[in-house]
């Protein structure tokens, strides 16, 4: 019967039956049972250890001990029975074998899965098979599901194995089944999310060799680790921007299952911390019913706008991550997710306390910041696209209909500039109404001009992007996203180790992609000088650009007639 | 009536930074054609080749095969197997059996069982892999994962194939074996575009022919009409009696163009413009001035030569 079901899934996914069909061999699922079996073993035999030893007599306190918080420890004193054993709270030990099959179960198939990813990816489109597969009628959806769901195949049989033990843990843990369910498909969609950025990232990091699935996977295991040690330490939303990215981490549905406030199940002030976790004031973090909602809501979108691009780059590599017309979509639901949880819903407090609102805004400027610089690169066409695009434009009958606006700010092979500014001006007239609300006070003034120099900035890094992937040179990639990686990293690096302060030194701030941290400072005519400067360097930018455009674009006659080496058709 | 154009291109061009690699292409091939593509490195093959299979988007210009246009995206499932793509490099899976590989394939291009078992035995059976269906890929022989390439070419029976340079680096039996398999493909029915540099090969399996040069295509045209156009007859002559007399003879004939002796056989070559009868004219008219004719053998120049004679230029 199993293998009747296989060879049904062979008809429904091919590309999946085949991943089966590599993988599935009877080695390696011998080692994979082992790894998962022992791994299991460990976990049980580590906690066991922490028992207290009923041979010895000298154990006063323990974590798992039924008797009252001794004063020295916090701990609870050890209790015996009637036969000298101790007495256990079961409970309570069943519940951290629960947290820590749950964290290590979340560790374990999102950093290793996302490995195997981008790992088998770039070694297809490496070897070239890829280009087969994008030959056949199959769609980029099916070939990628396929491999979505065969490629850790053998890591989703670890799981698997360990499900047992897992949910035994959380039932005898008194876990709700229904909630430890709820766990199991957040932990789905937080998979499926987490791979689908693998898959593009497999796609198109492909110019990083061999280091690119190391690369992926320990983006992921350190952004992982940073969101952990949110869950686990401070076990309080911030009621910062931040608060958003703990929407990504399943782990955070964990306390709300073992009726606590953090990871530690003894955790006793349950009624605060992530239960004021708000989104435009909805309490997203009251019940776990509602977190475990939003969550699959912002996996859900992110998962969303993933798949677009994958779809995109699955059959043309060369092609933008993004068109244009989507990424003005993308902004407007980005901008609306982050601002809710900038709000800032200290209710009745924030009117009270305009700096919170202006720290609020300045991190919601570094989100934005991140936005845009992946935006540039996901919007912004290479030299190929570029040359035919200014060569053969007049030609194409799409690109033509409406004019060069039209199609520079909709068409698939224009230059990225106008769009990007178009992305910024959506920002800005979402970011600009919730400023104007705030109540009058010193920071209004500030935000504002911060926002704008924020914003024009941003338009500037995309005029250098642009003009840097024109380049001739094949690295011109990785060339564009060091200058303006550096662009964005060195400034305050350099002002940190001169002693600059954004307090002291105001107007150089303006100029770094960090002027909110001396906005409040600085004057208003030094901003006003800044935005003038800045709109002079991208006055440039944009003329040096049209130029190599209108050089591209002409004919390979009036390149020779005035002068410039002809089109090499040697 | 004109027959129908299996592949049909309109002002095709690829452009690669500066360097035009095909230029304003109108590639016309009729259904079921062998068409055989040749051209220096660098005239722009594989980038038409691969364009015509969508595995590169064209700068500017339209495709159409079979009428429909071909489009380098999600949108034409049912194009996509209309056509078979071998390219000159022919990346496999080493940790699938071939039967497996071929299975695989034929799922991606939705064969439903119990025809898609059928046609892997028929296609295992046209590149002799039968023996080896349950091998690992790994483990096969450059020629025979060659053949397994063009078995998975043509598992979903295309009607327009393309092959790029489909011969290079095989040995003679193995070249044998694959012209075989071209031909029970043509009488199939398959439209089949060739590029190769094994002249010999193309001339024994075309009915048309297409030369490149420097991303144009300055030639294109059947067969027949390419030898009737740019090749000559020649006549070989050997003869036991003194060469004088035999040229003494020929100088008679004004049909005959020029001759030369060739060193190393003593055979003698001539240049002939007259047709058949012409032929069997001068050969009894030697016999009657008492020629001692060993051999008299009528013959055209070979695609080879006639290629050379063009004097293409290399792209470098």
């Amino acid at each position: 019967m199993a293998l009747n079901l296989v060879m049904q899934l062979g008809e429904w996914n091919p590309q999946m039956f085949r991943e089966l069909k590599g993988r599935l061999k009877p080695r390696n699922i011998l080692i994979t049972v082992a790894i998962s079996l022992v791994g299991q073993l460990l976990v049980l035999m580590s906690f066991s250890s922490q028992l207290p030893d009923a041979d010895n007599p000298d154990v006063p306190y323990n974590r798992y001990c039924t008797g009252g918080a001794s004063s020295n420890y916090s701990l609870p004193t050890c209790l015996r029975d009637a036969f000298g054993g101790y007495l256990i709270n079961w409970q309570l030990w069943w519940k951290d074998v629960f947290v820590w099959l749950s964290i290590i179960g979340i560790f374990a198939l999102l950093v290793v899965g996302t490995y195997m990813l981008i790992s088998d990816l770039s070694k297809e489109e490496h070897r070239g098979t890829l280009n087969f597969l994008r030959l056949t009628p199959q769609s980029s959806m099916s070939i990628l599901t396929g491999k979505l769901l065969g490629v850790p195949i053998l890591l989703y049989l670890v799981g698997f194995l360990a499900l047992p033990l897992h949910l035994a843990a959380g039932l005898s843990g008194e876990v709700p089944l229904s909630q430890i369910l709820t766990y199991y498909a957040i932990l789905g969609a937080s998979c499926l999310f987490f791979y689908s950025v693998a898959l593009l990232f497999g796609l198109v990091g492909n110019w990083l060799g061999g280091f690119q699935a190391w690369l992926g996977s320990g983006a992921v295991l350190i952004f992982l680790w940073g969101l952990m040690v949110m869950v686990l330490g401070n076990h309080k939303v911030t009621q910062y921007p931040t608060d958003w990215l703990m929407l990504f981490n399943p782990a955070i549905l964990l306390p709300y299952l073992i009726g606590s406030n953090s990871l530690d199940a003894t955790n006793p002030s349950y009624a605060s911390g992530l239960r004021d976790f708000s989104w435009f004031g909805l309490p997203i973090g009251a019940s776990v019913w509602s977190l475990a909602a939003s969550m699959v809501l912002n996996y859900g979108l992110w998962t969303y706008w993933f798949w677009q691009g994958l779809k995109r780059c699955f059959h043309n590599p060369s092609a933008t991550l993004l068109g244009k017309q989507q990424s003005y979509w993308l902004t407007a639901s980005f901008e609306a997710v982050i601002l809710g949880f900038a709000l800032n819903p200290e209710i009745g407090e924030w009117r009270n306390n305009p700096k919170a609102l202006f720290d609020n805004f300045q991190i919601l400027l570094v989100f934005n910041l991140q936005l845009f610089l992946c935006l540039i690169a996901a919007l912004s066409p290479h030299r190929q696209i570029l040359q035919d695009w200014a060569r053969y434009r007049h030609q194409n009958r799409s690109s033509r209909k409406g004019g060069l606006m039209a199609d520079l700010i909709w068409g698939e092979k224009s230059p990225a500039l106008e769009a990007v500014a178009l992305n910024v001006t959506i920002a800005f007239a979402i970011l600009a109404p919730w400023i104007l609300l705030w109540p009058e006070n010193q920071y209004k003034i500030p935000a504002l001009w911060a926002l704008l120099l924020n914003l024009s900035l941003i338009i500037v890094y995309a005029a250098i992007a642009q003009l840097m992937l024109f380049m001739k040179t094949p690295k011109r990639a990785a060339l564009a996203a060091a200058t303006v990686g550096l662009l964005v990293v060195l400034p305050p690096v350099i002002f940190g180790l001169l002693s600059m302060t954004p307090t002291k030194n105001a107007g150089v701030w303006l100029f770094s992609a960090f002027p909110w941290a001396a906005v409040e400072h600085a004057t208003s005519t030094a901003v006003f000088l800044v935005i003038i400067g800045q709109s002079l360097m991208l006055g440039l930018l944009n003329l040096q650009l049209t130029r190599q455009l209108r050089q591209a674009g002409e004919s390979s006659t009036k390149a020779m007639l005035s002068g410039r080496p002809p089109v090499a058709i040697q | 009536m004109a027959k129908e154009l299996a592949i049909d291109t309109r002002g095709l061009t690829k452009q690669f930074d500066r360097h035009i690699a095909v230029n304003d292409v109108d590639l016309q091939i009729e259904a079921g054609a062998v068409y055989g593509l040749i051209g220096p490195n660098g005239a722009g093959k594989t980038s038409l080749i691969r364009m015509l299979a969508a595995a590169e988007e064209p700068t500017i210009g339209e495709i159409y095969i079979n009428g429909d246009r071909l489009l380098r995206d999600d949108s034409n499932p049912t194009l996509k197997r209309r056509l078979g793509y071998l390219p000159d490099d022919y990346p496999l899976y080493d940790d699938l059996t071939v039967w497996d590989y071929l299975d695989y394939f034929g799922r991606l291009y939705r064969l439903q069982e119990p025809r898609r078992r059928r046609r892997l035995q028929e296609v295992l059976e046209l590149v002799q892999l039968t023996n080896k269906r349950n091998s690992a890929i790994a483990t096969l022989s450059r020629g025979m994962k060659q053949r397994l390439s063009l078995a998975r070419t043509i598992i979903h029976e295309p009607i327009v194939l393309l092959l790029d340079e489909p011969v290079s680096g095989l040995d003679p039996i193995a070249r044998m074996q694959f012209r075989e398999i071209i031909k029970t493909l043509q009488e199939a029915g398959m439209t089949i575009l060739i590029s190769s540099h094994v002249l010999s090969d193309l001339a024994e399996l075309c009915t048309s022919i297409g030369i490149m040069e420097l991303g144009y295509l300055v030639e294109s045209a059947s067969l027949e009409e390419f030898y009737r156009r740019l090749s000559r007859q020649q006549i070989f002559l050997s003869s036991l009696g003194k060469l004088d007399v035999l040229q003494a003879e020929l100088k008679n004939n004004p049909l005959v163009e020029d001759w030369e002796v060739l060193p190393e056989t003593g055979r003698m070559r001539i240049h002939f413009s007259g047709g058949q009868e012409d032929c069997a004219t001068l050969l009894r008219s030697l016999i009657s001035a008492g020629v001692p004719l060993t051999e008299f053998h009528c013959t055209q120049e070979d695609l080879e030569t006639i290629f050379l004679k063009l004097g293409h230029q290399q792209a470098s």
